[in-house]
């Protein structure tokens, strides 16, 4: 028998968005996983909390203070580091964890809020709206418009950042470019799993995907693929098994994730 | 090369220093179109940072870099990664940052004698290997100035002379100019128009034979004392069969 869930628009408006994230999270991880900056994700996501609480504050839509929040973020860390670097590891903790403070104690000190810091940290899917459903989707095929379009010149930078810009790349306009398409993405990605789980769903599929991949396109398929599985797988556990939804994306992801990288090591 | 060769850059009063440590000091150089140029120095002698600030890469603190205009550069960088950050066949690494013909790709890959390595993996190729298929990414870029940085790094004796012989015959297909960095003369000798000796600033320059017979040479480096001296005066194994006398393996004690 079929379950009730699943023509639930409760349930379609987030696995239509979770979907359309996955797909676009999966080239775009693999960049962030070759390029080890998946701290640089936690730190915007944790940096925007802040954002949304301001925001939340003086009437703007969160999504605005979240987005602000995290461009400012992105704006000191390329100040703070050194060229080709997304930031120092201390550095990214540090920002990571007074963002992730100070959106906490905002919350807690004004009580006309009504918020749920759970909902925040860990993804409120129920609250998605059609309109937020639909955004979502069209600031992702955009954004694979984009990712389409520059694929070549960041897969090259990635690989090789001195051969790149002797061939006529800007290196410093890609960075720009991508960190700011990578912000935008961990803000439209907050509202399916919380601040606490944005960047597993760039880097849990894009980390498996590696380990049989042999182009970069083949990575990027292979991480669009399991991303979708651990939407829909952990979506279908939330909603048949009341499992909280962003936790239970992040927990199939890893399953996926140890599952492959397994079958990786025991064949060799 | 023909006398009045076109001069692909020009580097003039190149001054570059990081960190209060002086690198460059007051570097005049041209490369023309046709001409190999060999930089050779101790270590430490600044002779990555000339490749870098001639390729573009650097900025000079002080002096002027002027390129003809249009110059294309192929750059074979001295730190490529053994194991890349990303899986990619060498077919496809040749097809960044835009793609490649076929025919192009195999035109490169050929002048390496690398054309069977096109669908290994990159992060698969031995240290000799991965330096001919970076130089083959170079050469696909038709580049009128080749920038490269010790190529033959991490190459055993036979890979490395094959190089060395190579070169000058890919320098008269293609007609580029070769700005190239070495730790050895004598193995790159009869690739070599010009010598360029490099500590710091530039102490000497001259065709092979000229700096080979220049006895104090190892002096003008200002170290006596070094064991870089070792690198300049050792004869090497695949030395050129003129008929230079032995006069000069005395001459630097």
């Amino acid at each position: 028998m079929t379950p009730t869930w699943i023509d639930d628009p409760l349930f379609l408006r987030p696995l239509i968005a979770g979907l359309a994230l996955a797909l676009l999270g999966a080239p775009l991880g693999c960049l962030v996983v070759w390029r080890r900056i998946a701290f640089f994700g936690e730190t915007l996501a944790h940096a925007a909390l802040p954002g949304i609480a301001v925001a939340l504050l003086t009437g703007l839509p969160p999504l605005v203070g979240a987005a602000l929040a995290a461009a400012i973020t992105a704006t000191l860390l390329a100040m703070l580091s050194r060229e080709g670097e997304a930031g120092h590891d201390s550095v990214l903790a540090t920002l990571a964890h007074i963002g992730l403070a100070a959106g906490l104690i905002i919350l807690a000190l004004n009580g006309s809020i009504r918020l749920d810091p759970m909902a925040l940290l860990f993804g409120d899917i129920l609250a998605l709206s059609d309109v937020h459903v639909i955004g979502t989707v069209a600031a992702c095929a955009i954004g694979g418009v984009f990712l389409g379009w520059y694929w070549r010149p960041l897969v090259f930078l990635t690989l090789h950042r001195d051969l790149a810009r002797v061939s006529g790349l800007s290196a410093r306009a890609f960075d720009i470019l991508f960190l700011a398409g990578l912000a935008a993405y961990v803000v439209l990605a907050m509202k399916l799993v919380g601040v606490l789980l944005v960047t597993s769903l760039l880097v849990i599929p894009a980390a498996a995907a590696q380990s049989f991949a042999r182009t970069p396109e083949g990575a990027a398929a292979q991480s669009a693929v399991l991303a979708g599985l651990a939407v829909i797988g952990g979506l279908g556990l939330s909603f048949g098994y009341d499992w909280p939804s962003g936790p239970a994306i992040v927990a199939v992801g890893g399953i996926l994730f140890l599952g492959l990288r397994l079958a990786a090591a025991l064949r060799r | 090369m023909t006398p009045l060769s076109q001069t692909l850059v020009a580097l003039r009063d190149i001054v570059v220093a990081r960190g209060g440590q002086s690198i460059l000091e007051h570097i005049d150089l041209d490369v023309h179109a046709g001409e190999i140029v060999t930089v050779v120095g101790p270590n430490g002698a600044g002779k990555s940072t000339l490749a870098r600030v001639a390729a573009g890469l650097m900025r000079p603190d002080v002096g002027s870099v002027t390129r003809r205009p249009g110059l294309r550069v192929g750059y074979v960088p001295q730190d490529f990664p053994a194991a890349p950050p990303l899986p990619i066949s060498v077919r496809r690494f040749l097809d960044l940052p835009s793609r490649l013909s076929d025919a192009d790709a195999a035109r490169a890959l050929d002048g390496m004698a690398a054309a069977h390595l096109a669908k290994r993996p990159l992060a698969k190729l031995s240290g000799g290997e991965r330096q001919r298929v970076l130089i083959a990414m170079a050469l696909a870029a038709k580049p009128d100035l080749l920038v490269l940085d010790e190529p033959a790094k991490g190459l055993d004796p036979v890979s490395e002379n094959d190089l060395y012989a190579r070169l000058p015959h890919l320098r008269d297909d293609m007609g580029f100019g070769v700005l190239m960095i070495s730790h050895d003369l004598h193995v790159v000798m009869a690739a070599t128009d010009r010598v360029v000796c490099l500590n710091k600033h530039i102490c000497c320059q001259g065709s092979p034979k000229d700096i080979d017979a220049l006895a104090s040479f190892p002096q003008l480096f200002h170290d006596p004392e070094t064991a870089n001296l070792a690198l300049y005066h050792h004869r090497p194994h695949l030395h050129r069969h003129d008929n230079e006398d032995h006069a000069d393996d005395a001459d630097l004690d």
